[in-house]
């Protein structure tokens, strides 16, 4: 590894665990934080825990697995059952009274997100791997392919004449998954930027885009295509950078600030900026969407980077829009069942369930709409809607103000 | 405990120096101000969703009783 990045919050993390070798003292006594609590509070918040009610699959049987490992009591082989079963959602993490109530006055907090990364990499690291795993190396050589491909990464700027690369204050961030997959959000996106006046330059091509790196023993690719991004970015002259997928926003705020240091750019999530766009009056919603509309929130943005206000107050400007919102605390316990990285691949059928009670939940409230501020929840409600044959309309937020603006 | 109590980034942390047995972990100023704000959130929450009322100190309730 990189000498000088900071992988994990945690020093304890940073030695492997390996088949026959006891962990190291000072993760058992991490671990012990979580599992002398006994609350629970990790539990019903887990969105994987309520589809399988099986308490080995929460933070707290993840830190007690491996208190039975280093009390000699389980193998490292076992690991992998229970550190696949995890979205990354990042809800137990803010859940916990460890981090909720005490985290930022002691400096020890539920790390969960970064925990599974670990194991999951010390597991493959090792050679003994985990249930799926393969599938997960061949994404991230997808990725690493796909990335290549220049005219397919900047095929959704056809026809918007936007600025490719080259010097700008502003830049647009488009990662591989919105640039390919869901083209439409980033050709939304630019268009309403063009609308209200602002100059800006899209990154020519953007390298990073996914967290599977860092659960399969990739670190270095996850760091590398980091650091190309980000050196891409400053070449520009960027002061500003606009992210469009929540994951990247997640990824530059808290892994690249810890990984790298403070970074030479601010980040900015695309429904912050537009949202001001609006209060300067520089974008104006006056087409009336007449639609019953409720709001998903993505984990990246309201439990993992605390994000959530923005896209309510678009949806809300929005002339003929009913919008019946769900608090995003009560959101902490939902999920379309995606995940942030690996987990849709290991665990299919749980994260469908996890998908499909999502939708019934705003099926219930009345919607005919589920507003979403995440490519990838939009793509996996695709898939669980059009299964389970569920009725309900998906749009990203920022595609329905583009139709209220009228671009 | 007061005097095992510092202020960084405008909130109260414990003298790292005491943090003998668990060890602190790195968290930036975005990282403390981040939970500082999601625990204001959730208590509100919880103020909206499960208080009836506010309860008074003793004191102030006594007076208001007088009243
Ligand atoms: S990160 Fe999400 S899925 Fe993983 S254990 Fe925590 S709440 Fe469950």
């Amino acid at each position: 590894m990189q000498k000088g990045v900071r992988l994990y919050s945690k020093e304890a993390y940073n030695t492997p665990l390996k088949p026959g070798e006891k962990p190291p003292e000072e993760l058992a006594l991490d671990n012990y934080l979580t599992f002398a609590c006994r609350h629970k509070f990790c539990r019903e918040v887990c969105p994987v825990y309520q589809v399988t009610r099986n308490e080995a699959y929460i933070p707290y049987g993840f830190h007690t697995s491996l208190l039975a490992l280093y009390k000699g009591v389980s193998s490292f082989e076992e690991l992998g059952d229970t550190f696949t079963h995890c979205l990354q959602c990042g809800a137990c993490e803010v859940r916990c009274p460890n981090t909720l109530f005490m985290g930022d006055f002691y400096k020890v907090s539920l790390t969960t997100v970064e925990l599974v990364r670990k194991v999951r990499s010390d597991l493959v690291r090792s050679g003994v791997g985990y249930p799926g795993y393969q599938e997960v190396i061949k994404e991230v050589d997808f990725h690493l392919q796909m990335v290549k491909k220049r005219e397919d990464m900047l095929k959704w700027t056809e026809g918007l004449n936007v600025q490719v690369g080259g010097k700008s204050s502003v830049v647009l961030y488009v990662s591989r998954f919105t640039a390919t997959q869901v083209t439409e959000t980033a050709r939304a996106a630019a268009k309403l930027l063009k609308k209200a006046g602002i100059k800006f330059a899209v990154v020519d091509v953007p390298e990073a885009g996914i967290g599977e790196p860092l659960d399969v023993a990739r670190e270095q690719t996850f760091i590398d295509m980091a650091k190309k991004d980000i050196e891409k970015i400053k070449a520009m002259g960027a002061e500003t950078v606009i992210v469009v997928d929540p994951h990247d926003y997640f990824f530059f705020v808290r892994d690249y600030s810890r990984m790298f240091g403070e970074l030479p750019f601010k980040v900015v999530f695309i429904t912050d900026y537009l949202w001001q766009l609006i209060e300067e009056g520089r974008l104006i919603p006056k087409n009336n969407v007449s639609k019953k509309v409720t709001y998903h929130d993505p984990c990246t943005l309201n439990k993992l980077t605390n994000l959530w206000e923005s896209p309510r107050k678009i949806l809300e400007s929005i002339p003929g829009v009913e919008f019946v919102d769900e608090h995003h605390i009560d959101q902490w316990y939902y999920c379309c069942g995606n995940g942030v990285a690996s987990f849709k691949k290991l665990h299919p059928e749980i994260s469908f369930t996890i998908g499909q009670r999502r939708i019934q939940r705003a099926l219930d409230l009345g919607a005919g709409t589920l507003a979403l501020g995440c490519p990838r929840c939009w793509d996996h409600f695709t898939e669980v809607k059009t299964k389970a044959r569920m009725e309900i309309e998906l749009i990203n937020v920022v595609e329905l103000l583009a139709e209220s603006v009228g671009v | 405990m007061v005097e095992g109590v510092i202020i960084k980034y405008g909130h109260f942390e414990v003298d790292p120096s005491r943090m003998k047995i668990v060890k602190q972990q790195y968290m930036t100023e975005e990282e403390v101000e981040r939970i500082v704000q999601m625990r204001h959130d959730y208590l509100e929450w919880m103020h909206y969703n499960f208080a009836k009322k506010v309860l008074k100190p003793p004191k102030e309730e006594a007076e208001e009783g007088h009243k």
